[in-house]
């Protein structure tokens, strides 16, 4: 299963969204649902990191935005997740 | 189900929660509930404890870590026996300075450097002692071991103990010290005209080490754990109050937290 931390800044590629919408958008697109405790701890790390940005509340739900850093993270652990996957696709199938 | 995960997200720290909180909450609201949710949300609080604990948690956290730590030591400090024998002198009277004059003197040559040797060597004590140190060191923490004391209030009495990790050593060493002693004293009495000493109780088997005090280097530990949670919780708080003052506000940086 993928890190929480890269499914949720794969989510903000696409435009700012408060946490249901997050976990709504990787349930979709990716078939995992993140559990509330899991969303919000990966939530914290990335804000800490500067790699997401708190937007201003609305209704009590807080969209996150991804900075600059943020997206070239992403695309920095997406081109390693593509080397790993092209390698493993090259191997023989032993079984 | 909903209340339970917003009790569950009562375990978050306070800090986390003023940060966090409203929004978890209102994912809470919003999705649908699952019983996985429970488990999830209570791993994560623990964890964000953990990253940065409050300042109770801290206390409790490192009053655990001491008491273990003391436990640790505890169950592993060697244990030492102490045997005690009893010599006097019959019809002598006690408190008589001329009695704690003489038991003074007997005692100290029985203590020389040359019989302290002698009883070393043949009871084979502070074997590791004597690889590394002079003979004369071993000698001096031989003498830490043995204690001399008045045995009653009311009779010409006293006591000789000998402590080491080994029960029968203890009893044999123990023994010896008392004869030596007694032996000592008679020589130091000119004619033989005072009443002699004489071996009153043999040592026993210690049954029970005196030392280590389990008890009370587990409660050292758990109580020095705490005073040391206090202390850094204390020096916590006045340097975020600090920080918020100079205005750097914001969430108390929880380090890498989350159960993702």
């Amino acid at each position: 299963m993928a890190e929480p931390t890269l499914l949720i800044l794969a989510s903000l590629a696409e435009g700012e969204k408060h946490g249901y919408a997050m976990m709504e958008d990787i349930r979709e697109a990716v078939g995992v649902r993140l559990g509330p405790g899991t969303l919000y701890g990966a939530i914290t790390r990335l804000e800490q990191r500067g790699w997401i940005r708190a937007m201003e509340t609305e209704d009590r739900r807080r969209p996150y935005r991804l900075t600059a850093e943020g997206r070239r993270a992403l695309q920095s652990q997406l081109a390693g997740l593509e080397k790993v996957l092209k390698a493993g696709m090259r191997r023989p199938r032993t079984s | 189900m909903k209340r339970i995960l917003k009790w569950a997200a009562q375990l978050y720290p306070r800090a986390w929660r003023e940060r966090y909180g409203d929004e978890l909450h209102c994912l809470i609201e919003d999705a649908p509930p699952r019983w996985r949710d429970v488990a999830d949300l209570v791993q994560g609080g623990i964890q964000m404890q953990l990253a940065r604990p409050g300042f109770w948690m801290l206390v409790a956290v490192l009053a655990l870590a001491g008491g273990f730590a003391g436990g640790v030591a505890a169950w592993t400090m060697p244990e030492r026996y102490m045997a005690v024998g009893i010599a006097g002198i019959r019809d002598g009277a006690a408190g008589n300075r001329g009695f704690t004059d003489r038991i003074q003197r007997s005692f100290q040559a029985a203590l020389r450097s040359e019989a302290l040797q002698e009883i070393i060597e043949r009871h084979d004590l502070y074997r590791t002692e004597r690889n590394r140190q002079p003979l004369e060191q071993v000698i001096s923490r031989m003498k830490r071991d043995i204690w001399i004391a008045a045995a009653s209030p009311r009779r010409a009495a006293f006591s000789i103990s000998f402590t080491c990790p080994d029960r029968a050593k203890a009893r044999a060493v123990t023994q010896d010290l008392l004869e030596l002693t007694v032996a000592e004293d008679g020589k130091l009495q000119p004619g033989g005209t005072a009443a002699r000493l004489e071996v009153w109780e043999n040592p026993g088997l210690p049954e029970a080490p005196i030392s280590p005090n389990r008890t009370v280097v587990l409660s050292a530990g758990l109580l020095g754990g705490a005073i040391l949670g206090v202390v850094i919780g204390g020096i916590r708080r006045v340097v975020e109050r600090g920080r918020q003052k100079r205005g750097a506000g914001g969430l108390p940086a929880p380090r890498e937290v989350g159960n993702g």
